[in-house]
Parts: structure tokens; C-alpha cells; sequence
């Protein structure tokens, strides 16, 4: 029949995108709905005007839901939106950069999506240090022609960057350490210096404190390492197109083109489930998915979802997929934001003025320790990412930047927080730019979602997925790891034993794979 | 065959491959055998001279037919030709070849045969009765350009250094030599294990000292500066030690070398296992020693220390440590 | 890598043996530019083995001869190929293996050679003029085999020889050009044959040839290089010409050299796991017979030839091998 699936995935966010692609070349039948109109949930990518409409929507507090299961935002300020061609932006919800090695980049290669994206490899990342911005070095050609570290620091830190890309789990230096905070870590053990100890917490280990737990810090570290080099000096590559939005709905196209069914724009009428042992249907088909303005309930024997999308009488049905505790992602409860449009590009002086013939991608990334800028935050670090016409994010000349940093401190808003970077940045160009649009907003992330169903079972047939954490550096790998999770998941409740003899090329995907082509910059 | 992995093929696979390069070979043999007749009689028409650019493509390696490619130049064509149709041949026949490299860039015939083209390039056409330069000018500035392309995709192509040097050398406009610093430069900041690069160096300095275009102190200390910066980086990495040696030299300035114990010596304690400080101690060491303190037990014993140090640590090289501890010893040990 | 690994000589002799069988293969023909060359380091990898015998001897004196190039008076790598210096070198080296000298025209061959010196002392490769320090002593060795050197200007051939001595100690392969081991080589061993040694940098260039070994027992040619079994030969023979044969750790070397062995198919190959070739198969035994591998003949350094039939034409230098160990 034409409404029974294997699986319904409810939400089209990135890891429930990339699941559904996934199941979907595996063969499974899989539907894949989205109350939203458009793709990518809380990680989509929105025009100007959508992005404006969506802020004054979120102005005032959503209302809250008792225990909070879903993000929320509270947007501060909105200016009015008076910018020509609005509809010529894509604005993201959830600024990313794709790790040049990892799961993620691991997926887009064995699903294929790389047909329906382009990338293009991230400018340079640097660091605010004394009211100036710096390289942050990676390797050893950077350390050796960074002219502003003493000589001791550089062997320092070489000894840590060698020490970060070795077996250092098994290490003596290591162990006993991996809750050590970070900050510390870097101190006692290689003897580092403040600034460079700042620019591997924050500008290579993409830490929000710097206190945070060594054994997770540094596996993120390890992680920028060995992504640099695959597809040039930077660890990262960044999408068109608005990034994450662009990249779940890519997902969606490879599902749809391997036989998936969605259905966007659809509230959810009603999620019944029936007990199979009670039931002689046959099929074993557990659960109806009733949707407004639909002729007929979806039916299938699993249904994966985020968490906000389950019906109440069915919480405690639920069985949350969790990554694994030693994937080092901390949580943030809350995130200030800001996005602002300038009517010019930022240029940032280039990484590497040895090598002038590389010219620079307008996407970068900027660091600023806590307490780099007078009236920030003393606490947490605030990541900028800057996004414009390079990767079709605006028109040209114009330019988005990101900033986000955690909301230790209560008492301030985001916009009061996050101005003082704002300058800090717009006054290293020369002339500043004019700011076109700006908002500012608080991202609520859920409350640790505790787990309702007392152990994992194989009987489970109903999983949600975790939101992304706020951190721009690893977001998708994260979604990559849930996402493998959930497959196997799926995959083994619905082919018992047989799921494990599937024949896995590339992390969770069945079958061939494609190259990434990073677009250069050539002008 | 240099870096092709092996591959275990069943009996099977090797025949379909036999069965398929028949044809080939049949092809290739025919064609060698067509050129190779054509050659002892002497064919220096064009269409033989077409026959070997076949051929060649082929195997770029086939001597032979470069040889004789060149003698159909210059028996057959170059005698018909005006200047100007010489310079688009040989133009040509750089293209040809600059395609060629790309594939096989350690092919000594291709760099071989574009150097005799090279040579052979008219001066340019005449303007106001007398003869430009233009085309040799044109030529051999695009020469360096093909080089540098080499050498970004392989830095270390000692062949395309080789043949730099000689472009260098060769130019009829010739480049300012600091311009060739500034290359090596960006060659050492983009990988310092770039020991063509560091080698490239000594040589450009030598000359531009020479000539007066440097100042040797000032340039020295700066070197030296840039080598610090390398040996904290990577003090594992030999390229810029040894070029240290050179920028050292034998040792006259004794207070230069008596800066550079004290900057190895810091390397060393926060770098305690450093095989190549210790070796480097040992070596400036023995020249204080030997140029200015000739008469110094505490030198002595200290670099009969570090090379106790150095068995240990580099326990292939022990005897040559042994050796120089012998040769460092107060009183010299009769072999 | 295995301790235990031994030299597979059975296996080697009928993989040179099987090389002249290939004609069906497109490979054999592409690389007939090499052909003498080729047939010279199978002879000598098979003299080193104890197996000179393996090829036909009348066969391999009639392809030499058949590739002499009448006009330019000197052999070519095949017949109807130009006469290099390369293959001039090779074809006596065969032919004195041989012990067929007698079919030499030596006065041409030796005109040949001597025409080939630059004023600068160095010597082209042939008529069209590439100049490179191999073809140095391609001369020098091939005149120094023939008897002739008397007729050879020393003191320019010298002279361009110290022109390429780099301040590491080692030489490139035209003025001013980097140190490779392969060049040092060829410097070494050609002042060795002229009796010239006093031009080495001793020390200096001991030194940088003992750094060339790397960790894995391997050696590079230069620094920051891969490692790989040619070099076990250029590097040694300096070193054993310079008597420095115990700056290197010699068994990991014959272990490194060992591994790249193809244990199926015979054959050395430039590293392990590599496609082996005659080339890196004769300079891998060569290193082996200098390290005192047991039971493989003396090899002497400075020609790269059976050192008894250098001894024999007596112009055995005062190189030194590690001591033959016993089986």
C-alpha cells in the first residue's frame, strides 16, 4: 500500500535528513514529514525577510512548554528591515563549518549529496589578542613563520601539536587528566604561555570556557589537525547557500531520489500506536501518523523523531538517542546570538602573506577569548563566523557575520553582550562598514532530556534525536553520529540480525561513493 | 621503477593483459622500426619529423628519437625556415614537452631537449635594422614559469632545481638575484624541510655577497634569526641544521658562534633529548676549540659528554660519535 | 620488519633470467632505451649471487656488439640506438665481464669517450650535450678499465669535481646543484679511480652520508627524503671507499634491504611492497655484498664490478667492506 512505510522520521532538521537518506539507500521505505514549510528545523536557512518575519515571531518568549523538549528562541532586537534584494540572502539558523575529516564530511561523500551542494574551503581563522586580530597556527609551517611567538613557546607548542596528533589517550601525560580543566591542562603539562594556550582552547579546540574537560577539548583539537591539509591549509569547508539548511535539504533530495515520500507544511493531527501482540493486522505495522488536510494516516513499524514532535501521550514512550559520553560536546542551556548584515566585506589581513597567490574566501572564522574586549564577557568566548557572496549567502558586496557566545551571565542581554565585539570588529576595517540589518536573540536549548523508557530495548520502535549543541566547529559531526545511531536503530528493528550483514561502505552508507569538489577562489 | 606498489595478479589477469597489449606492441614496434629505417636514410622530411612526435608521446624516455627529431630540425626544416617560423617550431616544441614533463617530470630527455631548444631560439625580429631579443626573451621568461610549476608540484625535484639554475644563469635578460631569494623564501616558509631550497640559498648568497649586494653581517643575522625559528619548530628536521653549518662556516667570529652555543644550548634544555642539538654542540664546540680555545679541557669534556650522550640516544651512528669523541680527546689517541 | 628474512637467491637468478622472456609485454619495449644497462646489472647482481653462468654468454656478447653505433664509435642501449655514454660504459663493463675484450675496437671507444669533455672538464653524455658528474665518471671508470686514463686531462677532470663539492661535503650533478647520493657516488668513486681523494671533505661528507639512514634501516639520498634501496648502494660505496663503512647501522640496512624483496616473483624493489626491477635488484645485492651479507661475492665499490676482476686488471683502490659474515 501506498501510505505503509518502514519508517516515518518526523522533522527534517540535519540528523534526521541525513538518517532518512541514509535508510533510503539502504532500501527501506522510509516517509519523511516536516510540520514546518520549509526544511531543516532549527537548522535551516532563511531569506532576509524570512529571517526578520521569524524574529518578530520569536519576540516575544515562546510559550513555554513546562519541562522545555524543544529549543526555543526570545529575540531581543530586530532592526527594521529596509536592505534591497532580501530575498538574496540565506541567513542560518545554525552557523557551521564542516570539519574536513570526520563523520560528517564522511556522509556527504558516501551519500552523494555532493551533487546537490558546493563547498568551499573556509578563509582564515583568527584570534583577538590585544585589540589586534592574529593567525592561529596549526601546524608546523605555521608555527615556524608566526613571527610574534618566542622561540621557547614555538617548541611548546610544537610539542603539543606533535603530542595532540600521537596516541596521547594511552599517554602519561593524559591519563588521570581527562577532567582536568582544559586551561590548566595546557599549563602544568607543556608549560604554555596565556596567549597561545587561547588560541588552541578557543581558536583550535572551539571551547566556549576554559575550563572545560581536557579529554573532550582535546579530541577536538586532534580533530582540526587532522582535517588540515585535505582540502587546503584550512581545517574547514563551509556550503552554499546557508550552510546546514542547504545541506539537510541536499539530504532530503537524496532520499526522495532513492523512493522517500515527504510531506512538508502538514500539522501533525495525531500519532496513534497500536500494541502489535494485541493486534492481528499482519503487516506488524505499529503506529498512524494523522496529518491535517491528508486524505489518509501514514503507517509504519518505526517512527523517529525530534523530540519537540512527539505528542504527549507518547512521551514516555520514547526512547532518546544519546551520543556516546565520550563525544565530548558540552551543553550550553542558553546562547546569545547576533546576526548582522554589513554593506561591505570584511577583509581580514590574509593568513599567510608568504604565499599572496591563494587569495582569501570570504567566509572566516573570528575568535575572541573571554575578556579580550572591554564590556564582553569575562567568562565565555565569543565565535564569529562570517558568511557572504562567495558562497551565494548575499548578494555581492554585501556580508553576514555570525556571533554567538553562552549566556553565563544572566543579567545581560545579547544585543549588551555582544555589541562590544560588534565594534571591535567592524573598527579593524578601514573604512567600517555600515551595519544594514542586525538581530539579537537568546537560543534556549532543552533542558537535558532524561530518559523516560528505563533502559534501551530492542523492542524500542519510537526514537528522538538530540538538538544540535550551539558549537559552529562540530555541530555536524555531531548530527553525523546521532545520525549513524539512529540508522542502525532503524535498520536493525526493522531487518533483525540482518542489518548487521548489510554491506557498509563509508561510515553508515550503503553503496558508492563521491568525492567533494571545494571550489577555489580564483580571481 | 620508483614508488609503484606491487600487485598480485592471478595467471589469468596477466594473460588478458598480454592479450591486450599485442596490439600495442604490435603498434609501437612498427612504429619504431618505421623511424629507425627512416633515420639511417637520412628522412629529415616533415612528415618523418611527425612520426617521432607519435613515437614519443609514447615513451618520452626513447633518446633515440630525440636525437634524431633534433637532426630533422636541423638537417631538414631549419634550413627552409625564416627566423620567425624557426621560433614558432621551437615554441612548439616547448609546449610539446612542457605537456610531457607534467607526466614524467624526472625524465632527463625532456629537460634535455627543451634546453637544446632553448638555445636554438632566434634572437627576435629585426626592428630599426637591428635584431630584438624579444623571442629569446619571451622564451626563456616562460621557461621559469614552466619551472616554478615543476617545483610547486614536486619542491624537492632536484632536476628541476638543477635546470633553474641553469634558466637562471641562462636568460638573456638576467633577473636581480634577490628576486631569486625572495623564491627561496617562499619556498622554506610553505615546507622548512625544503633542503633544495636551503641549498638554493647558500648559493644565492654567496653570489650577492659577492657582489656587494648585501651586507653580509646584517643578511647573516637574519638568517641565522630564520634557522632559529626552524630548528625550535622541528629540531628533528635536518635541513635547517645543516644549513646552519654553512651560514657558520668555519667558525672566525667567536663571539657569533659562542651566541649560537647559547641558543642551541636553551634548545637543548627545554629539547633534552635533542639528537641534533647535541651533535650541532658537539660540531661548534669542537671549532671554539679549535680556532680560539685551543687549550680549553672544560670544552673538551663537555662535547666528550655530549657524545656519551649521542651513543645512546642515535645508537646506529655510535662508532662516527665514538670517532669524534677520539678526535676531541686532550690527548689524541694513536690509531 | 621480520629479523629473519634471507636473501632469496634462487628466486632472483630466474627473475633476471625471465627478464629477456618479456617480449610480450609492452613494458620490455618501452624500456629498451635501458636495455644494456639492464643487461649489466642483471650480469652483475648474478656475478654477486655466485651465478654468473645464468645467461647465455654468446648471447650476451653478440647483443652487445650488435649494439655498436659504427658512426659515433660507441655502443647505444640497443641496436639502431645512438651511442650514449651510459650504454658505452655498460657494453665494457659486459664485455670485460665476459671476458671478451678482444671484440672491442678500443681506440674508437676511447675517442669516443675523450671527445665528449667539456672545456670545463666535465663530460656530455653524447653528442647533443647534456653534462652531468655520471657521465664524469662513466669516463673515467670506462677509461680507467681500458687502460687509457693516461690519456684523460686529470686536472681539469678534477677540477670540475671540486666545483661541485657543496660545503655539506657532497656533490651535485653540475655546479652549484644540491647534494644527491647518487652524484656523491660518482664524484667519490671517480676521484678514487684518480687517485684524487684528497678533493673529499672526509668528515664533513661522512657525516652528512652516515644522517642519510633513516629509522627504518633505510637510506635517502638526500635529507628529508624518502628512503629507498638505491641508495643503499651510492650511499656505501662512499662510505666504504672513505672507510667509514661502520657509521651506519649495517643490520638494519641488510634488514630494510631484505624487505624489499618480492618473496614470490624475485626481484628487489625500490621499498617494500613496491613492483621490484633489475635495477634496484642489482644495487640491493650490491649493498648486501658490501655489508658482509654471507655468502655473496666481493663486490668492489668503485667500478661496481666483481672486485676479483678489478683485482685482476690491478686497479683495486683502498676501499674497505664489512668482513663476509659466515652462513
Amino acid at each position: 500500500m501506498e501510505n505503509e512505510f518502514d519508517v516515518i522520521i518526523v522533522g527534517t532538521g540535519l540528523t534526521q535528513s541525513m538518517t532518512a537518506a541514509a535508510l533510503a539507500k539502504a532500501g527501506l521505505k522510509v516517509a519523511h514529514v516536516d510540520p514546518n514549510a520549509y526544511y531543516g528545523g532549527d537548522e535551516a536557512a532563511l531569506t532576509l525577510d524570512e529571517l526578520a518575519t521569524w524574529a518578530e515571531r520569536h519576540s516575544s518568549p515562546d510559550i513555554a512548554d513546562q519541562v522545555q523538549r524543544c529549543t526555543t528562541y526570545t529575540a531581543e532586537y530586530c532592526s527594521t528591515l529596509d536592505v534591497s534584494h532580501p530575498k538574496q540572502y540565506t541567513i542560518s539558523l545554525s552557523p557551521s563549518v564542516i570539519p574536513a575529516v570526520g563523520p560528517f564530511i564522511t556522509s556527504i561523500i558516501a551519500s552523494g549529496i555532493s551533487r546537490y551542494c558546493s563547498f568551499k574551503l573556509l578563509g582564515p581563522v583568527s584570534i583577538y589578542h590585544g585589540g589586534q586580530f592574529k593567525n592561529v597556527p596549526r601546524g608546523k609551517e605555521d608555527v615556524f613563520r608566526d613571527q610574534e611567538i618566542p622561540l621557547i613557546e614555538k617548541r611548546r607548542l610544537m610539542r603539543f601539536l606533535m603530542f595532540v596528533a600521537g596516541d596521547y589517550e594511552s599517554s602519561a601525560e593524559f591519563q588521570g587528566k581527562e577532567d582536568t580543566p582544559f586551561q590548566e591542562f595546557l599549563r602544568q603539562t607543556f608549560s604554555l604561555s596565556e596567549d597561545i594556550s587561547q588560541s588552541i582552547i578557543f581558536a583550535l579546540a572551539y571551547c566556549s570556557y576554559a575550563d572545560e574537560p581536557t579529554a573532550s577539548a582535546l579530541s577536538r583539537v586532534r580533530s582540526c589537525l587532522q582535517s588540515t591539509g585535505r582540502y587546503g591549509p584550512s581545517p574547514f569547508i563551509v556550503a552554499y547557500y546557508g550552510g546546514s539548511g542547504d545541506l539537510a535539504q541536499a539530504f532530503c533530495r537524496a532520499a526522495a531520489v532513492n523512493g522517500s515520500v515527504y510531506v512538508l507544511g502538514r500539522r501533525i493531527a495525531n500519532i496513534a500506536s497500536r500494541d502489535p501482540s494485541s493486534e492481528t493486522t499482519g503487516g506488524g505495522r505499529r503506529y498512524a501518523l494523522e496529518l491535517d488536510d491528508f486524505p489518509e494516516p501514514l503507517y509504519a513499524s518505526c517512527l523517529l523523531s525530534s523530540q519537540c514532535h512527539v505528542p504527549d501521550h507518547l512521551r514516555h514512550h520514547v526512547a532518546p538517542i544519546s551520543p556516546e559520553p565520550s563525544s565530548g560536546y558540552i551543553r550550553l542551556r542558553e546562547v546569545a546570538r547576533g546576526i548582522v548584515v554589513l554593506d561591505s566585506p570584511l577583509s581580514l589581513p590574509a593568513e599567510n602573506d608568504e604565499e599572496p597567490q591563494t587569495t582569501q574566501s570570504d567566509s572566516c572564522i573570528m575568535v575572541f577569548p573571554p575578556g579580550s574586549v572591554e564590556g564582553g564577557s569575562d567568562m565565555g568566548a565569543v565565535h564569529v563566523l562570517t558568511a557572504g557572496p562567495g558562497t551565494m549567502c548575499t548578494p555581492a558586496g554585501k556580508c553576514v557575520i555570525y556571533l554567538s557566545t553562552p549566556l553565563c551571565d544572566q543579567k545581560r542581554s545579547p544585543k549588551a553582550l555582544l555589541e562590544p565585539y560588534l565594534a571591535a570588529i567592524l573598527s579593524s576595517v578601514v573604512p567600517p562598514p555600515n551595519i544594514l540589518f542586525q538581530t539579537f536573540y537568546t537560543q534556549h536549548f532543552p533542558t537535558e532530556t532524561e530518559r523516560t523508557v528505563p533502559v534501551y530495548s530492542e523492542e524500542d520502535t519510537y526514537w528522538t534525536v538530540p538538538v544540535l549543541p550551539a558549537d559552529m566547529s562540530h555541530a555536524v559531526d555531531y548530527a553525523a553520529q546521532i545520525a549513524e545511531k539512529a540508522f542502525w536503530k532503524v535498520t536493525s528493528s526493522i531487518r533483525g540480525s540482518d542489518a548487521a550483514s548489510l554491506e557498509v561502505s563509508n561510515g553508515f552508507w550503503i553503496g558508492a561513493v563521491n568525492e567533494v569538489d571545494v571550489d577555489e577562489d580564483l580571481d | 621503477m620508483h614508488s609503484v606498489r606491487r600487485v598480485r595478479q592471478s595467471p589469468a589477469a596477466i594473460q588478458e593483459k598480454k592479450e591486450r597489449e599485442r596490439s600495442k606492441i604490435a603498434e609501437y614496434l612498427a612504429l619504431t622500426n618505421d623511424l629507425i629505417s627512416r633515420k639511417k636514410n637520412k628522412d629529415w622530411s616533415r612528415d618523418a619529423f611527425d612520426a617521432t612526435q607519435r613515437l614519443l608521446e609514447k615513451n618520452p624516455e626513447f633518446y633515440t628519437i630525440w636525437n634524431y627529431r633534433r637532426n630533422i630540425l636541423l638537417n631538414g626544416i631549419f634550413p627552409s625556415s625564416t627566423p620567425e617560423q624557426i621560433n614558432n617550431i621551437l615554441a612548439d616544441e616547448l609546449m610539446l614537452t612542457a605537456m610531457a614533463l607534467k607526466e614524467h617530470p624526472k625524465v632527463y630527455w625532456l629537460w634535455n631537449h627543451r634546453r637544446w631548444c632553448l638555445q636554438n631560439i632566434p634572437d627576435g625580429p629585426i626592428v630599426d635594422s637591428t635584431s630584438s631579443m624579444q623571442w629569446r626573451n619571451d622564451n626563456w621568461n616562460k621557461e621559469l614559469a614552466v619551472v616554478e610549476k615543476m617545483l610547486n608540484a614536486d619542491p624537492r625535484n632536484f632536476m628541476a632545481w638543477n635546470y633553474r639554475r641553469y634558466v637562471l644563469a641562462s636568460m638573456p635578460t638576467q633577473r636581480p638575484e634577490l628576486a631569486e631569494l625572495a623564491y627561496t623564501t617562499r619556498k622554506i616558509s610553505s615546507s622548512f624541510s625544503n633542503f633544495s631550497a636551503w641549498h638554493q640559498r647558500s648559493k644565492v648568497y654567496t653570489s650577492l655577497w659577492r657582489s656587494g649586494q648585501l651586507d653580509p653581517v646584517k643578511s647573516r643575522d637574519e638568517e641565522l634569526e630564520l634557522i632559529h625559528n626552524a630548528i625550535y619548530t622541528d629540531p628533528e628536521d635536518q635541513s635547517a641544521w645543516i644549513y646552519h653549518r654553512w651560514l657558520m662556516g668555519s667558525g672566525d667570529d667567536e663571539s657569533q658562534l659562542l651566541r649560537e652555543l647559547a641558543v642551541i644550548e636553551e634548545l637543548l634544555s627545554e629539547q633534552p633529548d635533542s639528537k641534533w642539538c647535541m651533535d650541532s654542540l658537539v660540531y661548534y664546540n669542537k671549532l671554539l676549540l679549535k680556532k680560539h680555545r685551543p687549550h680549553s679541557t672544560e670544552l673538551r669534556e663537555k662535547c666528550l659528554a655530549l657524545l656519551q650522550q649521542l651513543e645512546d640516544i642515535d645508537p646506529p651512528r655510535r662508532y662516527r660519535y665514538r670517532e669524534s669523541g677520539d678526535s676531541a680527546a686532550p690527548h689524541p689517541v694513536v690509531q | 620488519m621480520a629479523q629473519n628474512l634471507k636473501l632469496l637467491v634462487p628466486l632472483h637468478v630466474s627473475y633476471i633470467q625471465n627478464l629477456g622472456k618479456s617480449q610480450d609485454e609492452l613494458a620490455y619495449h618501452l624500456t629498451a632505451h635501458l636495455r644494456m644497462n639492464a643487461i649489466y646489472w642483471g650480469l652483475t647482481a648474478l656475478y654477486i649471487m655466485g651465478h654468473q653462468g645464468a645467461l647465455d654468454r654468446e648471447e650476451m656478447i653478440e647483443f652487445v656488439m650488435s649494439c655498436w653505433d659504427e658512426e659515433a664509435g660507441g655502443f647505444g642501449a640497443h641496436p639502431d640506438h645512438d651511442a650514449h655514454i651510459l650504454s658505452t660504459l655498460s657494453a665494457i663493463q659486459i664485455l670485460i665481464m665476459q671476458d671478451a675484450l678482444d671484440r672491442l675496437d678500443v681506440d674508437r671507444v676511447v675517442k669516443f669517450i675523450l671527445s665528449l669533455q667539456q672545456p670545463s672538464g666535465v663530460f656530455s653524455g653524447d653528442s647533443f650535450g647534456e653534462v652531468d658528474t655520471r657521465f664524469l665518471y662513466c669516463a673515467v671508470n670506462a677509461l680507467s678499465l681500458l687502460g687509457r686514463l693516461s690519456e684523460l686531462d686529470v686536472e681539469r677532470t678534477v677540477s670540475y669535481i671540486r666545483e661541485c663539492r657543496n660545503y655539506d661535503g657532497g656533490f651535485g650533478a653540475t655546479i652549484g646543484a644540491e647534494s644527491h647520493a647518487a652524484q656523491v657516488f660518482v664524484c667519490v668513486a671517480a676521484l678514487a679511480i684518480l687517485d684524487r681523494l684528497d678533493v673529499v671533505d672526509q668528515q664533513t661528507l661522512c657525516w652528512w652520508l652516515s644522517e642519510r639512514q633513516l629509522p627504518n634501516g633505510g637510506l635517502n639520498g638526500r635529507p628529508e627524503k624518502l628512503e629507498d634501496v638505491c641508495y643503499s648502494f651510492w650511499v656505501l660505496s662512499a662510505l666504504s671507499i672513505l672507510n667509514k663503512m661502520t657509521w651506519i647501522d649495517s643490520e638494519k640496512l641488510v634488514s630494510f634491504i631484505l624487505s624489499a624483496q618480492d618473496p614470490e616473483s624475485g626481484g628487489i624493489a625500490d621499498r617494500p611492497g613496491d613492483m621490484a626491477d633489475v635495477f634496484h635488484t642489482q644495487f640491493g645485492v650490491a649493498g648486501l655484498s658490501l655489508l658482509g651479507y654471507p655468502g655473496l661475492v666481493d663486490l668492489d665499490p668503485v667500478y661496481c664490478m666483481p672486485a676479483s676482476i678489478i683485482e685482476a686488471r690491478g686497479l683495486r683502490k683502498g676501499w674497505k667492506s664489512l668482513p663476509r659474515k659466515s652462513l
